[in-house]
């Protein structure tokens, strides 16, 4: 690339001088060929010095343009003058005699004009490529944080629920077995499926719902008669995608300020319908919303921001009371199925 | 020969927890140890509140989430306090409590060692109150009964003698013992109705003092102020400075 275009400028070059001095000889094509021997190792010299200076990593960079320009001019002299020698004792066309110094100035000049040229193109060229690569390992940097923060941002399964599941399970080894080993199977799915979609951002809604009505099972054997719930889902609804563990934390605050604040318990209530091309998740539960609760707990914080990260203002979550008696949790996401 | 008599234990205990299965649990645990006999078991607060004002057990297995009333509430909410055992499932914010207040607590599913522990120390300290204490009046707090006091984050078990002087703040009254001085949602009033006045004295409207925290006595206009052990100065009214001679037979 570097000696095609130097052989094509130093071959116009010669072609110009030829067609200025009306005659093109063998001797001046020599002549071009003789000096594109020099230029292409001089520019590669200069390429060398410009990274051996470290030109694309400093920030100042005034002293290295004089030094360049120094350089360049001196590799235009020296070349000039192996020119000048080749063309008194190599071709015999030129003695010290017919040497003019003007000649030889503007061949410099223009020699030199044209290294410099080159030299800068050449710097252009690494800029933009230097900003490029910069610009794609901004990119690539973002996508990693963005994808930390969902994973960060993931619902975790809390470690009380595991523990209560735990004692229940010993304490049920006592009077019913065959429960017992129902419990354990329930509490293997909840932690594959929390394994599972730990990397993943998207499940589809009928594996959410398994989640949850494996949830569902063991909280309503720590809860016995406490907890009652109803699931009704749209049939064309089971194959949407929707973020992993978010109806499993809905339910899981309808529980905690629905079930587990009152001795007497309530209902969950969780329906999922189409509404134009969004999906409706609702979670409700007994009770009312307290004025005085400053906002949301971590976990409907966490996953506002999913929500956000991921379907950007596409998605929405609401909490409100849904009667005098009934509060009902809202999620509402983008319709997306999984390609197939 | 010296002669020597087991003590044989026996300690009461409730369970309160809102989880059958749970009490289920630790029911069955504490069938290893036979100095325990649970004799009560409450599914929440209110519940366990109501079983105490009828038969005060030496020792509360007490969950913390439960609806209504949590277990810290109802501490608050109890004149007598007994021992208490905190007993919860994996929960940092009770965790933090218990660490930081230096509390007697077991997780869920309890480890039956650690269980084996906190039974030993109730009954290291079931033996000394006994010892100390031979009799206990029901209706009235001695000064070897401690009651329970949540301030934000902080709380304690104080017992009475540690209290030197309680202070009228509105509805609430504010305890002072060692360096701290948190507030129990209890009137003034309504303590002294409680307290041993052999023991505790109300010196005014605002103020009552645990008599065997007093270091000097003087004369102070027309009545008698008094010294408390960490440099407290209460003045009596005129009306407790007679009875304050009386008591004291000066």
């Amino acid at each position: 690339m570097n000696a095609a275009g130097w052989f094509i400028f130093l071959l116009l070059s010669g072609l110009f001088f030829s067609a200025l001095s009306g005659q093109l000889t063998v001797n001046s094509l020599v002549i071009q060929l003789f000096a594109w021997f020099y230029y292409v190792p001089a520019s590669g010299l200069v390429r060398h010095l410009i990274h051996r200076w470290e030109w694309f990593s400093r920030k100042h960079h005034a002293r290295l343009v004089l030094m360049l320009i120094g350089f360049t001019l001196l590799l235009a002299t020296i070349g000039q003058f192996l020119v000048s020698l080749f063309m008194m004792y190599g071709l015999h066309i030129m003695t010290w005699q017919t040497y003019s110094v003007p000649v030889l100035l503007v061949t410099i000049a223009q020699n030199w004009i044209v290294l410099s040229l080159w030299t800068l193109l050449y710097l252009m060229i690494g800029h933009y490529r230097a900003n490029r690569r910069q610009q794609l390992r901004e990119i690539e940097l973002q996508s990693a944080l963005h994808k930390a923060e969902l994973l960060a941002l993931k619902a975790q399964l809390n470690p009380h629920f595991i523990f209560n599941c735990l004692n229940n399970m010993r304490a049920m080894t006592l009077e019913n077995a065959e429960t017992t080993r129902k419990m354990i199977t329930h509490l293997s799915e909840i932690l594959k499926y929390s394994f599972r979609f730990s990397e993943q951002t998207q499940v589809t809604v009928s594996e959410e719902l398994q989640h949850v009505r494996n949830y569902l099972a063991l909280e309503a054997i720590h809860f016995e008669q406490r907890l009652q719930h109803k699931i009704e889902v749209d049939e064309d609804c089971f194959n949407c995608l929707i973020p992993p563990m978010s109806i499993q934390l809905l339910v899981e605050n309808a529980i905690k300020h629905g079930i587990a604040n009152s001795a007497q318990g309530g209902m969950i209530i969780i329906s999922i319908i189409f509404v134009q091309d969004h999906l409706q998740i609702t979670v409700m539960n007994d009770g009312q919303l307290q004025k005085s609760s400053n906002g949301d707990g971590i976990g409907l914080k966490n996953l506002r921001q999913r929500l956000r990260l991921f379907y950007q203002d596409q998605a929405a979550l609401s909490l409100q009371n849904a009667s005098p008696s009934q509060v009902s949790a809202q999620l509402t996401i983008p319709v997306t199925k999984p390609q197939s | 020969m010296t002669e020597n008599i087991p003590l044989k234990a026996h300690i009461t205990a409730h369970i309160i927890d809102d989880s059958r299965l749970a009490r289920q649990e630790l029911k069955h645990l504490l069938k290893q140890h036979q100095s325990i006999h649970v004799t009560h078991e409450a599914a929440n607060g209110e519940q366990a509140q109501a079983q105490m004002t009828e038969t005060l057990p030496d020792v509360l297995f007490l969950d913390i989430q439960m609806p209504g009333m949590d277990g810290f509430e109802l501490l608050q909410q109890l004149d007598h306090v007994p021992q208490v055992v905190f007993v919860t499932a994996y929960d940092e914010y009770a965790l933090k409590a218990f660490q930081h207040n230096a509390l007697d607590y077991l997780q869920k599913p309890i480890e039956p060692e650690a269980l084996a522990r906190a039974v030993a120390k109730i009954e290291q300290q079931h033996l000394n109150r006994t010892l100390t204490a031979p009799l206990k009046q029901r209706d009235i707090l001695g000064i070897d009964d401690q009651v329970f006091v949540k301030d934000g984050e902080q709380c304690w078990f104080v017992t009475l003698a540690d209290i030197r002087l309680f202070e009228v703040s509105g509805n609430y009254t504010t305890l002072y013992f060692d360096d701290n001085q948190p507030m129990l949602n209890k009137t003034l009033n309504q303590l002294a109705e409680r307290l041993d006045n052999s023991q505790f004295f109300r010196a005014n409207r605002n103020q009552l003092i645990n008599l065997n925290h007093i270091t000097k006595v003087e004369p102070w206009m027309q009545g008698m102020r008094v010294h408390l052990s960490a440099g407290e100065t209460i003045e009596l009214s005129r009306r407790q400075t007679q009875q304050f001679k009386e008591l004291m037979s000066l």
